[in-house]
């Protein structure tokens, strides 16, 4: 019996930027508001607060937000820590300088942000 | 640490290449899962307070506001990070002497103390022996073997939301550390 052909892969969509808040609880749980643009972007962190990039490829969220943090100063990556808690938490960029509040949030394949 | 050690979590910091970032990232997953396996062993075992402060509260990035210790009793303040902001006070029953490198992770953040992630393990030995590893954002891993532990939360008065508590000086240590503490 011929072997049915797998359907490819659509193409990811282009990785976009949303403003962000942290959800209550121990969910760790990233809530997404309204699109914006890196200008945005990057004056939302310079505030201390959050973004989340979603709807691309892990490489291209993770790219993205990257480029915005890098734009605020030096930073470090951070990865979910969801062993009991936190089992929404996504990964992020965050200032080195940690009176820099907020993060750079991005999705993956299997941790996604909420909408609020 | 055994799991989530000071080299994994440098491993994250290697921005080189997208494919030394999924392998930072993959690593460090691994690492997340079998630590989960053996968490979800050992969790019926653990004092219910240790259970409480893994089960409801998402300690990433809370604030250390201050550490104290007094004879077999070591106290943590936190302020969480996820609303709404509420502060912590952990009660350690130590079995051992607090013990502190202040040199776990090469590089060391600047402003406030935050919590990056922990872990417990127990070692078999003559006695059972529980341990919480800690490890934050100055630079420093805690390690405390405990009897018990209680969690008192409550809503935050004093510092204020959008009010750190930032070293002024050096970093923040009182001159006079415990002598089990090192440098390592």
């Amino acid at each position: 019996m011929a072997r049915k052909k797998r359907q490819p892969k659509p193409p990811a969509e282009p990785a976009k930027i949303f403003e962000a808040e942290l959800a209550s609880g121990p969910s760790g749980a990233v809530l997404r508001g309204v699109e914006i643009d890196m200008t945005g972007a990057i004056a939302r962190r310079q505030a201390g607060e959050n973004i989340v990039v979603c709807g691309g490829s892990l490489r291209a969220n993770r790219q993205l937000a990257q480029s915005v943090e890098s734009a605020i100063g030096p930073y470090e990556r951070q990865v979910p820590h969801d062993e009991l808690a936190g089992p929404l938490a996504l990964p992020h960029f965050q200032q080195g300088d940690r009176a820099f509040r907020g993060h750079a949030f991005y999705e993956t394949e299997n941790r996604r942000a909420r909408t609020k | 640490m055994k799991y989530f050690t000071p080299d994994l979590y440098q491993r994250l910091q290697d921005f080189s290449s997208d494919a030394a970032m999924d392998a930072a990232e993959a690593a460090w997953e691994g690492v997340r899962r079998r630590y989960q396996r053996y968490l979800r062993r050992l969790f019926p075992t653990l004092p219910r307070g240790l259970k409480g402060l893994l089960e409801k509260f998402y300690l990433h990035d809370a604030e250390v506001l201050s550490m104290g210790e007094h004879d077999k009793t070591f106290v943590m303040v936190l302020r969480l990070d996820v609303p709404p902001k509420e502060l912590l006070v952990l009660n350690y029953r130590l079995t051992k002497p607090v013990v502190i490198n202040r040199a776990a992770l090469p590089s060391r953040n600047a402003g406030p103390v935050q919590w990056i992630c922990d872990e417990v393990s127990q070692v078999r030995g003559r006695q059972r022996s529980l341990t919480h590893s800690i490890l934050l954002s100055n630079g420093w891993e805690i390690t405390l073997d405990l009897a018990d532990m209680k969690v008192v939360r409550a809503q935050t008065v004093y510092p204020a939301q959008g009010t750190s508590l930032v070293p002024m000086t050096g970093n923040g240590v009182a001159k006079s550390l415990p002598a089990h503490t090192s440098a390592r």
